[in-house]
């Protein structure tokens, strides 16, 4: 063990910590005193002690009764479908797609209601799901959905209609002329050829757009390469990858694929993969950096210059021959590192490793669009062609990214459409760019001064407000449909529910309307259903695609396995030629006033699926505030503008315009660079989501008819206060060694470096576990901090959400949590995160203090908690030192409907006044077994995968039985680099973690010091 | 003691008394009328036809099932038409309806209970529903308290078919009853 680390490493959670401010001491000497006398909007009339009344009564009366009440039916299929055996999940192939991020993914539907959705993990983009696409399926069940057609006055009024009503109107419209349609990115190859169609049948032509498009990385493609696509990265394969401002791990283009890659290249050996992050803000990638470097977004630019200055110029070394235009436009970038403020040597060093690793390296950039944004990703595609990347962990040519079709300039071009006066009717589907841009913006206006407006969405949300129609879209979950996702890879999209209102999806409409209109090609006219429509366009590019034999056979194959792949293998990447002309288009304008950087969250994204409460109440995994977006700020830029703390209301001005929001003090945040996150301050989007956070919309830049992201600000604090809901401070472990960190050679050396070992001995004599005993390892090295776990978990385990209000008494209900800890001082910490769930210890400190026996420990190691049992004493959880054990203060079960479909059938639905926590997914368990026996065979590896395991795009967690001495959870259970947290406690957790490794040459040790 | 409490016992002493029932709140003999008079004495007495004919699903998942209504027909398209019950579930069928049957056997909604281990393992139907083949209306046989399970799941071997055993060689995840509590309540 390192004497010297574990003498100075301190971890914290919060400032207010890392200070030892009163404030963080307060929550912890409050945590247990929440009393439900407190409660002041219970949902029922009926006060508690009321209710023990009643209670009394209650059971009076049903003690009386002969007669059973309530009397239950048994309503069987009147002809059972032959797929669905009641108490059976069934699974199906699908995708999420959502603008343009994408993944292949299953969906398991028990009776007919899609309740779960898991990554497809032989799908190329399958290997895990953001939080986003995991929750996205509560879409379906949202009470808020639209459920019939809406006839509007254009002016916010609606009235119910029909689809006859409906189309008959919308198609006396079409025929009039003058139609544009603007869609969200359409990635669907269907779609396409039906949109075509549509445009065929009435003229007129269409717009993509959404929020996020990446517009500048396919410009910035096209420019250099010829090709206005988004490369495929290669993650897995790039030893040193350097990001600039890419939040590649939590919201970049395909996090959870990029996860899962970056995982595989982080085995700690001596081929592990080096992250350097260059940003202002703190993300969530940069909270996995080996090394992190605090820099302005203006100058993500010169930083990528700088590096290929220093290996093509300084250094004079390239895999390609540069020009003298080029080497001059390089030259002009040799001081950056003094410029931005970093150490000169540490900058050499990082443009010597990539060197050092050329062709398996790998240089990403930008987050959001920004003006800048093309000539960043210009510079980023030359510095890959120098270290000759492309083609490598770089795929421009083989299979790239084709999913992003969204444009940014589609919003000007259509505005300048309709200001011409050329735009009789508007058809927009999905998109929301009155929500974006506000609605004072020109785009509303525009849109208000068309004649016949007609939505098409699942919701009455911001822009359909200006609707004379609008045709009730339906979910994923209830619509055929497929997605290119990168070239030559095309995933289907099958339904897994009839629709559960009067919905169509875009193909149906425009199908319908196709028809009443007798207009359009016959391929469109001819197909009963859009079904069969998508089924022909498969059967068109069969041969195309390489796929042999009948037609029936290879839709069978896809259905079964959920794409093709046209490509051949996509380790493969390919690249053309460089077009070094491309480089004389860089801007590169370095600002020096306060620069304000939106930027997406992992949980919200830009903001389509606000009204899921999962997504709400997801803590962001780097701040870990739920319920709100916030201005992001330093400490020291905090003190300067007079932000006494954070939730601190500040007026944020930028653009002529200005937005009142709270802040929020963030270690690690560049002190020139303040940040928001898009997605929040909805208005027409439901219950859930109007009003939680503040829009962005109106102090966003626009330049050259395209939003930036990025820009100047001026921030003013003001008077009021908005408090934070951030469970972070909550469940605190009283600062016991509960993270392990180690460098590489540090664990190299010795795997068990820096972990704390206890001598530990028990009076007791041990329980002897003759079966199975179930743990659970988390490898902290590959865990992101991403969180999908955490909404897997809730989707699984029927958990529900409370609220921003009851997140901040301590309430949240989340099974598992993803803490996080700073190390280091507050304006450069090192962050590492860390899953808490229950830890199941063998001599668990909830058990023994249960008055009435209701958690009790199982032959097989859980820590089980009998529900009916329990009567909410909650001395558990006063006694639990990890703090994972949660009480349900209302009925969280009394959902709105049909929000209670997408309950899992396979467990309690809790109800008020019982603790729970995390079962290991023992319905889990019990179904592996059941199947076991039913196939009479033993439980072999594997077969009892949970849910937070499944979800882990990066595959940190292992369960299974350690008694078997074959499985892999017996072998990473005693791996020399396990440790249990707060093991000198000798609860003998059935969790352990793995050390975190840093490939850096020390660690961040703490002014502060002690353990 | 209150007053409450007090009546709550009084309630108690008077209720036992009714119907001759041996525990409260557990139905045991509970008998509705149900919307067919399906009649197992002759289904799966007379006839002898085995449980598991319509009851398809109690051998390898967690419901036993109560019939689909097509399983009904496979046999009374042609048999016993003339029966008025038949008829008015021909005519259910056909129309795509269903019969909402009363349910006899209701555990509550904490107890996790799963047919196929139970089937599997060689417990006979009858161990628990009783002498079903005798019932011309079913009622409830066991009490289904959380007693009753255990004394089967603590000596597994009084629950067994013999003869069942004797067909099939039963593996040690077959005989296993467990007794921690995360068994049903989960």
């Amino acid at each position: 063990m390192d004497k010297t680390v574990m003498e100075t490493q301190k971890f914290w959670r919060s400032l207010e910590e890392w200070k030892d401010q009163p404030e963080a001491q307060e929550w912890v000497g409050k945590e247990f005193m929440s009393t439900p006398m407190a409660e002041d909007s219970a949902d029922e009339d009926v006060a508690r002690r009321d209710f023990l009344k009643l209670m009394g009564a209650s059971l009076a009366l049903t003690s009386m009764s002969c007669v059973r009440k309530p009397v239950s039916k048994i309503v069987p299929y009147a002809n059972r479908p032959e797929e669905i055996e009641p108490g059976k999940p069934n699974y199906y192939t699908s995708s999420y797609a959502e603008g343009g991020e994408s993944y292949g993914a299953i969906v398991k539907t028990r009776e007919g209601r899609p309740i779960y959705v898991k990554g497809n993990p032989d799908h190329p983009f399958g290997g895990g799901l953001t939080p986003r696409a995991q929750a996205h399926l509560m879409n379906l069940y949202d009470p808020d959905r639209l459920q019939s057609p809406q006839k509007g006055d254009g002016k916010g009024g609606f009235q119910n209609s029909n689809w006859d009503e409906l189309d008959d109107a919308v198609v006396a419209a079409l025929n009039g002329g003058g139609v544009r349609l603007l869609t969200s990115g359409l990635a669907s190859p269907s779609l396409k050829s039906a949109v075509s169609d549509f445009h065929q049948a009435f003229g007129g032509k269409s717009y993509e757009w959404d929020l996020v498009n990446y517009d500048n990385l396919k410009l910035a493609t096209q420019t250099c390469f010829g090709k206005s696509v988004i490369p495929r990265y290669q993650f897995q394969k790039a030893r040193m990858i350097v990001s600039v401002g890419a939040d590649f791990l939590g919201t970049w283009i395909q996090p959870a694929t990029y996860s899962r890659q970056f995982a595989e290249g982080r085995k700690p050996n001596e081929s592990m993969n080096k992250l350097v992050v260059f940003e202002g803000l703190l993300s969530l990638t940069g909270a996995n950096a080996d090394s992190r470097i605090k820099v302005r977004p203006s100058e993500y630019t010169s930083i990528v210059l700088g590096l290929a200055h220093e290996i093509a110029v300084k250094s004079g070394r390239s895999s390609f021959n540069l020009n003298s235009n080029t080497k001059n436009t390089l030259s002009k970038y040799s001081d950056v590192a003094a410029k931005v403020g970093m150490d000169p040597a540490l900058f050499s060093q990082i443009a010597e490793d990539l060197w050092k690793n050329r062709r398996q390296s790998l240089v990403v950039a930008g987050g959001l669009d920004s003006s800048t944004g093309t000539g960043l990703q210009i510079a980023v595609h030359l510095l890959n062609e120098i270290l000759g990347n492309n083609g490598k962990t770089v795929d421009i040519s083989h299979s790239p990214i084709v999913s992003f079709q969204g444009e940014s300039d589609s919003i000007q071009k259509l505005i300048n459409d309709i200001n011409a006066g050329s735009v009789k009717t508007l058809v927009i589907h999905r998109a929301n760019p009155v929500y974006a841009f506000g609605k004072n913006s020109e785009i509303a206006k525009a849109i208000e001064s068309v004649p016949n407006v007609i939505y098409i969405g699942d919701r009455l949300n911001e822009t359909a407000q200006f609707a004379n129609w609008v045709a009730p879209l339906s979910h994923e979950a209830e619509s055929w449909g497929d997605i290119e996702i990168s070239e030559g890879v095309f995933s289907i999209q099958q339904p897994t529910i009839r629709p559960l209102y009067k919905t169509r999806s875009l193909g149906s409409s425009i199908m319908n309307w196709t028809y009443v209109a007798e207009k359009g090609p016959g391929r469109i006219l001819n197909p009963d259903n859009w079904y069969e429509y998508v089924r022909a366009r498969w059967k068109e590019k069969q041969g195309r695609w390489g796929q042999s034999g009948s037609f029936e056979g290879f839709w069978n194959r896809v259905l079964q396995t959920g794409f093709v792949n046209s490509k051949g293998s996509l380790d493969r990447a390919g690249s053309s030629q460089f077009r070094t002309s491309a480089v004389s288009q860089i801007r590169s304008e370095v600002s020096d006033g306060l620069e304000l950087e939106l930027y997406q969250k992992s949980g919200i994204g830009s903001g389509e699926y606000a009204n899921i409460a999962w997504l709400q109440e997801l803590p962001d995994p780097v701040t870990k505030v739920t319920w709100d977006n916030y201005l992001l700020v330093s400490e020291k830029r905090a003190e300067e503008l007079g932000i006494e703390k954070s939730g601190q209301i500040v007026k944020v001005e930028a653009n002529g315009n200005d937005v009142e929001v709270a802040a929020l003090i963030l270690p690690g945040v560049h002190d020139d660079v303040v940040g928001l996150a898009i997605g929040y301050g909805r208005t027409h989007a439901g219950r859930i989501a109007n009003e939680v956070g503040v829009n962005v919309a109106p102090i966003i830049a626009w330049e050259g008819g395209k939003p930036s992201f990025t820009f100047q600000t001026n921030v003013k604090p003001t008077s009021g206060f908005n408090e934070l809901a951030n469970p972070q401070g909550h469940h605190t472990m009283m600062g016991r060694q509960l993270v392990v960190e180690a460098t590489l050679e540090q664990y190299l050396n010795d795997p068990s470096a820096n972990i704390h070992k206890h001598t530990l001995f028990s009076l007791w004599p041990k329980y002897e576990y003759k079966g199975h005993r179930w743990a659970m390892t988390i490898d902290l090295n590959k865990c992101t901090g991403c969180s999908a776990c955490v909404v897997a978990c809730q989707s699984e385990n029927n958990i529900p959400a409370v609220g921003k209000k009851y997140v901040i008494e301590g309430r949240e209900m989340h099974w598992i949590r993803v803490d996080r800890y700073f190390s280091g001082d507050a304006n450069d910490p090192d962050v590492l995160f860390q899953p808490m769930t229950c830890q199941h210890c063998e001599n668990a400190s909830c058990e023994t203090v249960c008055p009435v026996a209701a958690t009790v420990h199982s032959d097989e190691g859980l820590n089980e908690m009998a529900y009916n049992r329990c009567v909410g004493t909650r001395y558990c959880v006063n006694n639990c030192p990890y703090k994972v054990r949660r009480f349900n203060w209302f009925n969280y079960s009394k959902v709105a409907k049909p929000l209670d479909k997408a309950f899992n059938p396979d467990l309690t639905v809790r109800s008020r006044g019982v603790m729970e926590k995390c079962t290991f997914c023992t319905q889990r368990i019990k179904y592996a077994k059941h199947e076991a026996v039913r196939e009479d065979r033993a439980l072999k590896d594997g077969d009892v995968v949970t849910a937070c395991q499944e979800a882990c795009p990066s595959q940190a967690i292992v369960f299974g039985d350690r008694n078997n001495p074959e499985t892999q959870i017996a072998k990473q259970f005693s791996a020399k680099d396990s440790f249990a947290v707060i093991e000198e406690y000798n609860n003998v957790p059935q969790v352990r973690y793995h050390t975190k490794v840093r490939n850096k040459e020390s660690l961040k040790t703490s002014s502060k010091g002690g353990h | 003691m209150s007053w409450v409490s007090l009546f709550v016992l009084f309630l108690i002493g008077t209720s036992s008394s009714f119907g001759g029932l041996e525990r409260i709140g557990y139905n045991q003999g509970y008998q509705p009328e149900q919307p067919i008079p399906f009649d197992h004495s002759l289904h799966a007495g007379r006839y002898q036809i085995p449980c598991l004919n319509c009851h398809v699903q109690a051998d390898k998942n967690r419901y036993a099932t109560v019939p689909s209504l097509n399983i009904c027909l496979n046999c009374h398209r042609n048999v016993a038409i003339d029966k008025p019950s038949i008829q008015k579930l021909t005519k259910a069928y056909e129309k795509g309806y269903s019969v909402p049957w009363l349910k006899v056997h209701l555990l509550p909604d904490f107890v996790m209970f799963n047919h196929q281990p139970h089937v599997k393992a060689g417990v006979k139907c009858q161990t628990c529903h009783g002498p079903v083949e005798e019932m011309r209306e079913v009622y409830q046989f066991s009490d289904l308290s959380m007693g009753w399970c255990l004394d089967c799941h603590r000596n597994p071997e009084k629950a067994r078919d013999l003869d069942w055993e004797k067909k099939k060689e039963l593996t040690e995840v077959h005989r296993k009853a467990p007794e921690s509590c995360g068994t049903c309540h989960y």
